[in-house]
């Protein structure tokens, strides 16, 4: 959809254009969102991080209607920025205030290391890459079971299978995915 | 677990791989759907209320990307100096005379004032203990023995009395003023002169067929006294209220006022008042209730109450009985919404309350699911504020339990002569 396109559902009727860009663009916002908080949020504070989303979406909307090009791109950076303050937020809220020594502070120069995050950025990529090889439907069951924690139940609704056979898809290519990360020197 | 843990690297991904998670991400169901929906209806009507308030308040109205610049050059005419320098003039004179007129124009005095002619006056001769002689205004006397009396000399004392002693006159004494004010009435006051707008309960005031009254305050202290009627004139008009003895209330004289049947008001500055049984609340109990309605609705949509059991499937939504004792049908709630909210904020309830529940042979049910709620604490009282004739603001004074939500306040709007809340919004975030 475009932001003209919008606008002119927008002329019509403001809550069912709002409802269109839920129901269109919803999976995209809840997997940008998931992939920030999935270590730190709730079912419900990655909902309530989506309708953010969505509802900073409506704001900008109601001011600037000429976006010419896909609302994709806009989303994804809402979502994006929308996750990240999230994030924050919620991991402020473990609360980080301690009682540090001067001797301390020297080591807490900073926890970000380039050599990690490239490392981590690496690993990132060559695991995909192994899920992809595996093909359909077994990357999506790996995907859909251990990064989206879906039960075997859900995953076999998505795609039209029984759970059990689910489960047996889900173990042999757990197996084929070890073996092929074994292979590039990755051991899990 | 460890295989679990493996897929924790993909966390924080770059486009490319995020790419590749979008699309093998499972399909949200239409519940979830709707539900975000709603959430993000409600976030986005809350802020565009907010900045239409902003903008309706400092009179701007401008969009993203306008500038504002340039100096605006203003002349004021010659006539401006010496006009203005008169108007002073005047209004200065009109408030000497007005005061001039206003102290004239004080009225009786309360009761037990010297001003007040006492009603019966006693002189007493002492001579060994003889006799004392009572003698009232009308001058009709009685005289009284006394028994004993001790003390040598002449003495002379003089005493006021607020009785009349003539069982006569008693039985003559007009109550029927009384009778349209006899009932409970609560005594409320404000501090900042605004009673109708922030007054608060102090008391209660039980007023009697024969002129007395009771006065009972929060902390369940009693006082009593006597009623009097009161005729106040002020600019050719007769005001009428009733004249209260004792120091219970702030001031003595209470006045009726047409325009408000069940209110006596004490003075002219809006401080205190007396409340006829419930009638007349104020627009901080209008609010304060309106707000805790509004967070029973709100736990209504937000949590699960109900059964483990799968009832029945609509429109492939799962429906469970519901388990809560609050309310016994749909139309409940339905009223409950209708009686504390107007306008979209109405509309959007209901929808989330149709969609939410069903209620089939007299039974409620309740699909699944849970989302952030939002909520008032009014257990500190409410601040009113942007009040006129068909809308008003009311902010908690409590910051919410959820620190993030700050004070809460709601924006109120007369429907049908009755306030309703039409939106709301959370405060600075706390803590």
């Amino acid at each position: 959809m475009t932001s003209r396109e919008m606008a002119e559902m927008m002329k019509k009727s403001a809550a069912d254009c709002h409802k269109a860009l839920v129901r269109e663009y919803g999976r995209y916002v809840y997997a940008i969102v998931y992939n920030k908080l999935r270590g730190c949020g709730t079912k419900e504070d990655i909902e309530e991080c989506v309708s953010d989303v969505f509802a900073d979406l409506f704001m900008k909307c109601e001011i600037d209607t000429s976006y010419e090009n896909d609302l994709k791109y806009l989303i994804g950076t809402i979502a994006k920025r929308e996750a990240i303050d999230s994030f924050r937020r919620l991991t402020a809220k473990a609360g980080h205030i301690a009682d540090t020594g001067e001797d301390d502070m020297r080591e807490l120069a900073s926890d970000f290391s380039v050599d990690e995050h490239v490392d981590r950025s690496e690993l990132r990529r060559v695991l995909i890459d192994k899920i992809d090889e595996l093909g359909e439907p077994d990357s999506t069951i790996l995907i859909q079971k251990f990064y989206y924690n879906r039960n075997s139940r859900e995953i076999a609704q998505s795609l039209s299978m029984t759970a059990v056979a689910v489960r047996q898809r889900c173990s042999r290519a757990m197996d084929k995915l070890r073996t092929k990360l074994l292979e590039t020197g990755i051991t899990l | 677990m460890k295989d679990k843990k493996i897929f924790d690297i993909l966390e924080n991904a770059e486009n490319d791989t995020m790419k590749r998670l979008i699309d093998k991400c499972p399909e949200i169901s239409d519940e979830q759907l709707d539900r975000i929906f709603v959430m993000s209806e409600k976030k986005f009507r809350s802020r565009k209320n907010s900045i239409d308030e902003a903008e309706r308040d400092e009179r701007i109205k401008m969009t993203e990307g306008d500038v504002v610049e340039g100096v605006e050059h203003s002349r004021r005419p010659a006539w401006f100096a010496p006009v203005s320098a008169a108007a002073s003039m005047i209004l200065v004179a009109g408030i000497a005379v007005g005061s001039v007129l206003m102290l004239r124009n004080k009225g009786p005095e309360i009761v037990g004032n010297v001003n007040n002619p006492p009603a019966v006056t006693v002189t007493t001769t002492v001579v060994s203990g003889t006799s004392v002689t009572v003698t009232d205004n009308d001058g009709s006397g009685t005289a009284t023995s006394f028994a004993a009396v001790s003390g040598t000399g002449d003495k002379t004392t003089t005493t006021t009395t607020e009785a009349v002693t003539d069982p006569a006159k008693e039985e003559a004494a007009d109550t029927e003023f009384i009778k349209p004010y006899v009932g409970r009435w609560r005594y409320q006051t404000s501090p900042n002169n605004t009673v109708h707008i922030d007054g608060v309960d102090t008391g209660t005031v039980d007023i009697y067929e024969d002129a007395t009254y009771t006065y009972t305050d929060k902390n369940g202290n009693v006082s009593t006294g006597t009623v009097k009627k009161a005729v106040e004139e002020i600019g050719g008009t007769e005001l009428f209220g009733l004249d209260f003895s004792g120091n219970s209330f702030i001031g003595h004289r209470a006045i009726y006022v047409e325009s408000a049947p069940d209110e006596l008001h004490f003075g002219n500055g809006d401080a205190a008042r007396i409340v006829r049984g419930t009638a007349n609340k104020t627009y901080s109990e209008t609010a304060a209730e309106k707000m805790d309605n509004f967070d029973r609705i709100e736990g209504l949509m937000a949590v699960e109450h109900h059964s483990s059991e799968l009832s029945f499937s609509e429109n492939g939504v799962d429906y469970y009985r519901y388990t809560g004792s609050e309310f016994g049908s749909l139309a409940e709630i339905r009223a409950l919404i209708e009686d504390t909210m107007t306008g979209d904020l109405r509309d959007e309830y209901m929808g989330e309350c149709e969609s939410r529940y069903k209620e089939r042979d007299g039974v409620i049910y309740q699909s699944r699911g849970q989302r952030g709620t939002f909520s008032f604490d009014t257990s500190g009282g409410v601040v009113i504020s942007e009040v006129n004739d068909s809308r008003f603001t009311a902010t908690a004074v409590n910051a919410n339990f959820v620190p993030a939500q700050g004070r809460g306040s709601a924006v109120f709007k007369k429907e049908n002569g009755e306030w309703k809340m039409s939106g709301y919004s959370a405060g600075e975030p706390m803590g």
